[in-house]
Parts: C-alpha cells; sequence; structure tokens
C-alpha cells in the first residue's frame, strides 16, 4: 500500500460528487439522489465487509442519519465519502454490538483449500473466486486490516481519512491496510497455487 | 486482472503465486462492490432526506449552526491547523527560553568591566524582558568582573545582541526559515539586525560561519559581529571567577538558569556553581 498516491476507487468523482451534495445541502432531492448513487456502493462494500448480509439494513439506517445530519456537514465530495463512512461505520458497530457478532469469522483457512476446478487458468482461478470468498477472507483478516483494507480499496479514502474514520493515527491505518492485503495476497495465491497443475503459459520458470 | 503476469519474471513458486497488491485492490473491488443500487433502498433514503428537509435540518440557521468537529470534512490543512499551531507555539517557546537563556547568560559572562565607555551607541540592542530587573546599578567600578552580572546601568543591553541573534537566528532555522512562525519580537530584532527580511538568511548565515566567540557578549565596538573576541575573553575571565568553568560557551544554556536568577539580584558570580 505504499503507493498511496494513485487514484483510488471514488476519486474520479469526487467533483460531481461534491457540487451533488452541496446543492443537496439546498434542498435539492434530485442532487441528494445523485450523491446516494455515488457513495452507496462502496458504502455498502465496506458494510459487507463489517457486517455481511445485513449490510443493506446497516445502510438503509446510515443514510436516514445522513439524510438527517445532512445540513452539518462541511466539506467536499471526498469528505462526504469519509462523513458517511464514519457514519455507516457507527452503525454497523452498533449492530454488530447487538448482535454480539463478531465481524471476522474463524475456520477460514479450510475454505481457502476449496477450490475451483483443477483446469482452471490463474486468470480463471482467481475469477472462480466468489463474492462469498473474497468476503470470507475479507471479514476473515482482523478487524483493523479489514476496516482499513475496506476503507482504503473499497470506499476509496485516502490514508489520513481512513485514519479519522476509525479514530486512528495514519501511521497506523497505513501498516494495517498493508498488512491486511498482504494476507489476503498470501491466501489468494495460496489459492490459486492449487490450481495451478494447468500449464502456465507465462511466468513459468522451470 | 488481466495483466496477472506482472510477477511472471520472479522464479520459485512462493514469488510466482504472490499476488501484487492491485491485483488484490482489484479482487476486492470486484467482490464487494455491485454497481448500481438498489432502487428501492434509494427511494427509501431519498424519502428520509425529503423528510428532514420539510424538517427544516437543512434550513439556514442548521447551515450556519456552530459545526461539529465530526461533522467537518473540510479541507486537510484545516485539520492540520491545530498541529502546525501547536508546533509554532513550541518553537516560539523554545526561541523564548533560548533567547532569555543567552541574554542571562552574557549577563553573567559577558559585560561589565569591558570599556562600557566606547559603546555607548549600542544601546538600542535587545533588552528582553528578563534583563530589566538588572538595572538596578550595582555601583561600577567597584566590580570583580562576577558582580556586574552585565548591569551597568547605562548599557544594560549591549552584551546582548551577539547572543540574541544567535538565538534567534538558530530560532530562525528551526522553523524553516519562516521569519513569521517565530516569536514576533525575536523576529523584528533579527530584521533589524540583518538590515531588512530580505537579509535574515544571509546574515545568519554568515554569523554561522564566525568562529563561535563563547558567550559573544557583543563587545565594545561597533557591530555586533565585532566583538567575539573581546565578549570571548570576557567569558574566560569569567569563567575563572566562577571557578567553574562557565566560560565562553556559557550562554549555551547550561548556565541558564542560573544565570536569570542571578543576574536580576546582581549576585556575584562567586556564588554560583
Amino acid at each position: 500500500m505504499g503507493q498511496g498516491t494513485e487514484p483510488r476507487r471514488g476519486q474520479a468523482y469526487d467533483g460531481e460528487l461534491g457540487a451533488a451534495v452541496a446543492r443537496a445541502q439546498q434542498g435539492d432531492e434530485a442532487a441528494f439522489a445523485v450523491a446516494y448513487r455515488f457513495v452507496q456502493p462502496g458504502l455498502l462494500g465496506y458494510l459487507r465487509g463489517l457486517v455481511g448480509d445485513d449490510a443493506e439494513d446497516v445502510a438503509s439506517d446510515a443514510w436516514l442519519e445522513i439524510a438527517r445530519d445532512l445540513g452539518r456537514f462541511r466539506g467536499d465530495g471526498a469528505g462526504f465519502r469519509g462523513w458517511t463512512a464514519t457514519i455507516a461505520r457507527h452503525r454497523a458497530l452498533d449492530h454488530l454490538r447487538r448482535q454480539r457478532v463478531r465481524p471476522r469469522s474463524s475456520a477460514l483457512e479450510q475454505d481457502v483449500l476449496e477450490l475451483p476446478g483443477p483446469q482452471s487458468t490463474h486468470d480463471q482461478a482467481l475469477e472462480a473466486l466468489s463474492t462469498e470468498r473474497a468476503l470470507e477472507l475479507v471479514r476473515g483478516l482482523p478487524r483493523d486490516q479489514a476496516e482499513a483494507v475496506l476503507l482504503r480499496v473499497v470506499v476509496g479514502l485516502d490514508g489520513p481519512a481512513a485514519a479519522r474514520v476509525l479514530g486512528k493515527r495514519p501511521g497506523a491505518v497505513r501498516t494495517a491496510a498493508h498488512r491486511g492485503l498482504k494476507r489476503l495476497a498470501g491466501q489468494l495465491g495460496a489459492e490459486r497455487s492449487v490450481t495451478d497443475e494447468a500449464p502456465r503459459t507465462l511466468g513459468e520458470s522451470t | 486482472m488481466g495483466e496477472r503476469q506482472s510477477d511472471g519474471g520472479l522464479s520459485g513458486r512462493g514469488s510466482r503465486h504472490a499476488l501484487l497488491d492491485s491485483d488484490v485492490e482489484a479482487l476486492i473491488i470486484a467482490s464487494l462492490i455491485r454497481d448500481g443500487v438498489d432502487a428501492e433502498a434509494e427511494q427509501r433514503a431519498v424519502a428520509a432526506f425529503r423528510a428532514a428537509r420539510d424538517a427544516g435540518s437543512l434550513g439556514a440557521g442548521t447551515l450556519k449552526a456552530g459545526t461539529r468537529r465530526r461533522d467537518d470534512w473540510r479541507a486537510r490543512e484545516r485539520r492540520y491547523l491545530g498541529r502546525s499551531l501547536k508546533t509554532t507555539l513550541s518553537v516560539l517557546l523554545a526561541s523564548l527560553t533560548l533567547g532569555g537563556v543567552a541574554v542571562a547568560a552574557i549577563g553573567v559572562a559577558g559585560s561589565p568591566d569591558e570599556g562600557p565607555e566606547d559603546t555607548p551607541e549600542r544601546s538600542p540592542a535587545p533588552s528582553s524582558a528578563p534583563r530589566d530587573p538588572a538595572q538596578q546599578p550595582p555601583p561600577r567600578g567597584s566590580h570583580s568582573p562576577g558582580t556586574g552580572a552585565g548591569s551597568s546601568p547605562a548599557h544594560p543591553d549591549r552584551p546582548a545582541p551577539a547572543q540574541d541573534t544567535e538565538a534567534h537566528c538558530s530560532a530562525f532555522e528551526r522553523v524553516g526559515g519562516r521569519g513569521n512562525a517565530m516569536d514576533a519580537t525575536a523576529w523584528q530584532r533579527l530584521v533589524a539586525a540583518a538590515g531588512g527580511e530580505r537579509n535574515v538568511t544571509a546574515y545568519c548565515a554568515e554569523r554561522e560561519d564566525e568562529p563561535k566567540a563563547g558567550s559573544g557578549g557583543s563587545g565594545n565596538d561597533g557591530p555586533a559581529g565585532d566583538g567575539g573576541a573581546p565578549a570571548a575573553n570576557d567569558g574566560a575571565d569569567n569563567g575563572q571567577d566562577n571557578g567553574a568553568g562557565d566560560g565562553p560557551d556559557s550562554g549555551a544554556g547550561r548556565s541558564g538558569s542560573e544565570g536569570k536568577r542571578s543576574q536580576p539580584e546582581g549576585r556575584p558570580n562567586g556564588r554560583q556553581r
């Protein structure tokens, strides 16, 4: 995650998002819908990583609060993503507390060994990795790593913004994201290695 | 996810199976983000917005109301303001302390019996607050080098400039050459001494190049820089008198507190450690 300056998901439309938010703050309903469509996919992805299947419900709760407090928000498009992520996170943590459910599941090591068909190429292996599997892998990370990865990769926050959402120092979040990605890479690579029985076309060294 | 083989140049199973961060990120995005939103959920959110708006929560009053910190996501620089303010303050404090130490130490080490007679024109030199109580005149002429503590009434400030300037220069350096981050008084003095804001950097550099003349009481004659040698002598004398080797470098802060303490009271140097 050393390359913190690369454009991340979401940053491309921050200008538009900021403008929509500003209009929404003036009472423009259509602009609020625009902002919703910009933000919701990433927010939902983040919540999926936190609360799994309950993400939609938690997101709905979060949007009620977002709508209610929109008048208080100050900032641009990027700021809006951070602000909404903070609200969503609080709702998610409330949810988890209520459920007494830990955001991480165990028993992932076995899951990792479930494989796509032996004839898969690498790309196919990756593509065959189901959404559920990726979700499980992410949720299998220690939560600080999972959240750091999700906020940076899925919500598209920069380091300082992600740190603010999490209430941690940017350095700690950067480290957590880095470790999380490395760990995921290792797990995914392990999955891939089992499917490597198929002939390689590139990068073959033996 | 197409350019899968970016790791292909490496050999060995371990690296061959390693995924790049970008691969992992792409996979996470592909897995967790569905493009498009659920229309029904969007309608609920918009309805909530409408309700909030109609209840006046977007009104001008709300917008003007005090912003809670957690709602303020304006540009990052604003949030760092606090930190930079803190930095500025601590630099300022440091420069004040250093300045005070320098001044006080000069008072101890520097001044008295080097002829005040020939430097009346030096008196516009900085007179920072800690020095002022020192102006109770001890009987001039009867002094050992120690008595003075820099308190000849006619030239209470005379010895200060050189070391003051040093302190200011180092403060100036610490704040990265941004004068306005310095203590305003110190900055003004530095500017005055250098003969203009633009000359400050050069001035400080010039001074740094000079041999450290120890307590550098600005000596008797003329521009602050010239006083190095005599002042050093002073310092040496003093050091001997003190018997504690506080000599030439006493300005650097070793004896700062003693200097500060002793000076206003006009305590003879001999009593200091």
